[in-house]
């Protein structure tokens, strides 16, 4: 079952890395939102060590890296030539970095229901518990022990597809760990 | 009027013999387009009380001639806020709470958000139109090379910053990193950049 699968996954991996394709789908506002156009796919790579540490870099169609050493988060922008720092806490809180790289025990924040099963992908539909988050569901397409698919629908219409490739389990971690270096003359801004 | 040049940085095989600098030619007259589809990403700094506070995500602005939609995202992609602009009344949704309303968007945005967006002002600014300090309408023209800055303070104070020229489908020219300063009595000094990544004109 997609529980079965994901529970084994978050107890086996401890850290994994693999590439990653978003695409934004249209958010219901009544306007005419059309968030299907191109800037609204994207990708990049990620690599992720629990709990709470990650480098999540989209690569196309621009580049932007949001890194936490497990207690901060650093989002730096190329193009805007700026470092955003935001506690860590709050960023994580029920979204999809906590479900992946957070601690492991997902029914604190969220209630899991078994979705269906289509294509040998098993779907695991997480509720986020608290309301103050911007989510109202996750759903986790799982394959093979590993998450393929997440759906992230948020409360306001708007609908997120992330598909992970080359998803490698307990991966080397990378050479310089989690701990964020500015790009040299990149402006600092503190949340 | 034309000048006879003889400095060689002026003289390159396509100008004629009598060289014309760019900035001499007659500007090209830019359409303003009443319906278009923008997307980019913004980070915003200002105060809150003393404080300094950052905010940094990704936007969409879908206009037409009497209606604008404008959503706010997370960089991850989540929707935050979605305003829905017409000339008589503007609303404002956040994830989580309950729908504002006011006449005003700008007075709407920066109640809700705790940071002025300047929503009025830039459905003429995101094109590099506008009213400057005198009260001029202006219509700021693509420099051919893209380093180079425009600036223009304008009617109601902002200090905006052009540079990074792109041409867009119809060859139109716009500017894909705008950023905008002013001085706020609610948030202090305010600095606001924008990367426009996605351009529809329609």
């Amino acid at each position: 079952s997609a529980l079965a699968q994901f529970k084994s996954f978050v107890s086996s991996t401890k850290s994994a890395k693999g590439d990653f394709e978003q695409e934004l789908l249209n958010a219901k506002s009544n306007g005419a939102n059309k968030v299907g156009s191109p800037s609204s796919k994207s990708s990049g790579t990620f690599i992720f060590a629990r709990p709470g540490k990650f480098i999540w870099t989209y690569k196309q169609p621009y580049e932007q890296l949001l890194q936490a050493d497990g207690e901060t988060l650093f989002i730096y922008d190329k193009d805007l030539n700026q470092v955003t720092i935001k506690k860590l806490g709050d960023a994580l809180g029920s979204s999809p970095a906590a479900i992946l790289f957070g601690s492991n025990d997902l029914e604190k924040n969220f209630i899991l229901k078994e979705g269906e099963a289509k294509d040998g992908v098993e779907w695991l539909e997480a509720t986020p518990k608290s309301k103050e988050t911007t989510f109202a569901q996750i759903d986790i397409g799982m394959r093979n022990g590993v998450p393929e698919i997440m759906k992230l629908q948020d409360t306001l219409g708007g609908t997120s597809l992330l598909t992970f490739k080359n998803f490698i389990k307990n991966p080397p971690a990378p050479a310089g760990g989690f701990k964020f270096v500015p790009p040299k003359g990149a402006d600092i801004l503190k949340e | 009027c034309s000048s006879l040049s003889t400095s060689p940085a002026h003289i390159s095989e396509t100008t004629p013999a009598i060289a014309t600098t760019a900035a001499m030619a007659a500007p090209a007259q830019r359409p303003y387009y009443k319906a278009i589809d923008l997307g980019g990403r913004l980070s915003v700094r200002y105060e809150q009380n003393g404080k300094e506070q950052a905010v940094y995500g990704s936007f969409t602005w879908s206009q037409t001639l009497d209606h604008t939609v404008v959503t706010l995202l997370s960089p991850l992609g989540q929707t935050l806020a979605t305003i829905n602009i017409t000339p008589d009344l503007s609303t404002l949704q956040q994830a989580g709470q309950p729908i504002r309303t006011a006449a005003d968007v700008d007075q709407l945005t920066s109640e809700a958000l705790g940071w002025p967006l300047p929503i009025a002002g830039m459905r003429d600014w995101l094109q590099a139109f506008g009213n400057d300090s005198k009260d001029q309408r202006f219509n700021l023209n693509p420099t051919s090379d893209s380093s180079a800055v425009t600036s223009v303070t304008t009617s109601d104070h902002w200090l905006i910053q052009y540079t990074n020229w792109q041409t867009g489908t119809d060859n139109s020219g716009y500017a894909k990193r705008i950023d905008l300063s002013r001085n706020t009595e609610q948030a202090g000094p305010v600095a606001i950049r924008i990367v426009i990544d996605n351009w529809q004109p329609h």
